[in-house]
């Protein structure tokens, strides 16, 4: 929400400090949340992520880091005891298409029929992906954290995390293989050949 | 250049955000959090040296109405922007209806998230609550507990601390009760004796507004609604861990029940500024018990009820 921000120290263990912030961040989190194991348990865990949050609100230091980050990371460490659901969501995912609303006629319909073909691929992918690598891959592509924010996060080495953000890439483009991102649309028939993935993944 | 993450950015895209349900669960979570965070800190703060300690007998006969006869959910629209909520107000008396799991010998327990900006006015024989009351106690959440006929409440401000403590129950005289209220901001007391209200046995539950907690409790309230179509069975949903029912209501109103005992789990009420209860169906063990205790801290002021 707009005007409400953390106090000006940044500081959250005031209750006017831990308000604004759960105002600001509640709906980004709980939207990361629901995209990984689905909304009925992203209730249980975005609740669950601001309530540990307030009572560890004290350990949180403004200057070591964004709040943000900080909150993916109780978010994350709380999704390493769903990987199961998240893993069952991502195989209907790959088994089924995607519902397309093709009533506007524009050409976000198109887009959103692309989006739909490729939906299947890219969840068949991820259920390929270690926990570690799907950790990094949502937390630089959902949540936007940069690769040192992710690492602080994650508590593990920079390098680790580019050398699992760079596998699990890999192994995305390899799966769109003939999906041209340029065009937004997967490559035809004789036609120009895409700009497809490169390289073959390795797994952790 | 466009890639294979902007690809995923559009995977799962269409996520919604949070519900209404979501930011109340989460304020809900937020406020165990805090209302742990004060049971456990040291009792600072308290006065040293003797403590009046004010226990009322549970158990003694006060007119079985007392339990039975509140007012729990709003028939009519009742809110409207600006002014006090007739629901919440209702919803006061609902932590109270929580005795009438007397036959099963359960203690209840209430925790209420108010809306924002909620006030608490506490006068003799009950309270009211809501964003347009006028009264100096800003309180955030409510944690009830009842049993038998005596019933504790305590409000907590938004910042967590103490705002008052309230407790009802059986006075010596027969047929009526005291109310015991003391107040941590002004380190003020009073003590009320209350006549019961009329007697006589609790009408069944009606259909009209208004609805009533009837001499069956929650499980006869419940069934009653259902029967007469003031509430419809919605689907099945966990609600902290239970296996609820989801019955919706008019104006908004939401009651999650559980499908084994009828007894309620969730009640969400008001639309624009909602109001959610989570229940607790607890035994009577000594902890329990002593939780319905009120102390009135040494060096608090007595004063005239209102």
């Amino acid at each position: 929400m707009e005007g409400t921000r953390p106090a000006g120290d940044g500081s959250i263990v005031s209750p006017a400090g831990f308000e604004a912030a759960f105002q600001q961040h509640f709906p980004t989190i709980y939207r990361f949340i629901a995209r990984r194991v689905g909304p009925a348990l992203a209730e249980d865990l975005a609740a669950e992520t601001f309530a540990i949050a307030y009572r560890r609100r004290a350990a949180y230091v403004p200057g070591r880091g964004s709040l943000r980050s900080w909150l993916y990371g109780i978010a994350t460490n709380l999704l390493r005891n769903h990987w199961r659901a998240e893993q069952h969501l991502l195989a209907l995912d790959a088994r089924l298409l995607p519902e397309i609303d093709l009533s506007d006629g524009s050409d976000a319909v198109e887009q959103r029929v692309t989006a739909a073909l490729l939906a299947p691929r890219l969840a068949a992918e991820l259920g390929q992906l270690t926990r570690e690598q799907l950790d990094v891959l949502l937390l630089y592509a959902w949540a936007e954290l940069s690769q040192e924010e992710i690492a602080a996060v994650l508590g593990v080495a920079p390098g680790t995390v580019r050398s699992r953000l760079s596998r699990a890439r890999a192994a995305l483009r390899e799966q769109l293989g003939d999906f041209d991102f340029d065009r937004w649309t997967f490559e035809e028939p004789g036609g120009a050949p895409a700009r497809k993935g490169r390289g073959h993944a390795r797994r952790d | 250049m466009p890639d294979e993450i902007d690809v995923l950015r559009r995977f799962r895209g269409e996520t919604p955000g949070p519900s209404t349900d979501a930011w109340l669960r989460a304020r809900a979570a937020i406020a165990a959090a805090r209302s742990d965070e004060q049971r456990a800190a040291p009792a600072r703060g308290r006065w040293p040296g003797r403590r009046s300690r004010i226990s009322l007998a549970a158990g003694a006969a006060v007119a079985a109405a007392a339990a039975g006869l509140l007012v729990v959910l709003p028939g009519p629209p009742a809110t409207r922007a600006g002014g006090p909520v007739q629901t919440a107000a209702y919803l006061t008396r609902v932590d109270r209806a929580l005795t009438s799991a007397r036959a099963r010998n359960l203690v209840g327990y209430a925790r209420t998230v108010l809306p924002p900006g909620s006030r608490i006015r506490l006068q003799r024989g009950g309270m009211t609550s809501g964003p347009g009351v006028s009264s100096p106690l800003a309180v955030a959440v409510t944690l009830t507990r009842s049993y038998h006929d005596t019933s504790t409440t305590i409000g907590f401000a938004p910042g967590g601390q103490r705002v008052f403590a309230e407790q009802t129950g059986p006075a010596p005289g027969p047929g009526s009760s005291q109310e015991v209220a003391v107040f941590y901001g002004d380190k003020t007391w009073w003590r009320a004796a209350t006549p019961a209200p009329p007697g006589g046995p609790a009408p069944a539950p009606s259909c009209g507004p208004g609805i009533q907690i009837g001499a069956g409790g929650w499980p006869g309230f419940i069934r009653s609604q259902l029967r007469c179509g003031n509430f419809h069975a919605a689907g099945r949903q966990r609600v902290d861990g239970v296996a609820a029912v989801r019955l919706t209501g008019a104006n908004g109103t939401v009651l999650w029940v559980s499908p084994a005992t009828y007894l309620p789990v969730r009640v969400i009420v008001g639309g624009r500024q909602p109001t959610q209860i989570d229940f607790g169906w607890l035994s009577p063990t000594r902890a329990n018990l002593a939780a319905l205790s009120v102390t009135v801290p040494a060096g608090f002021r007595s004063v005239p009820p209102p």
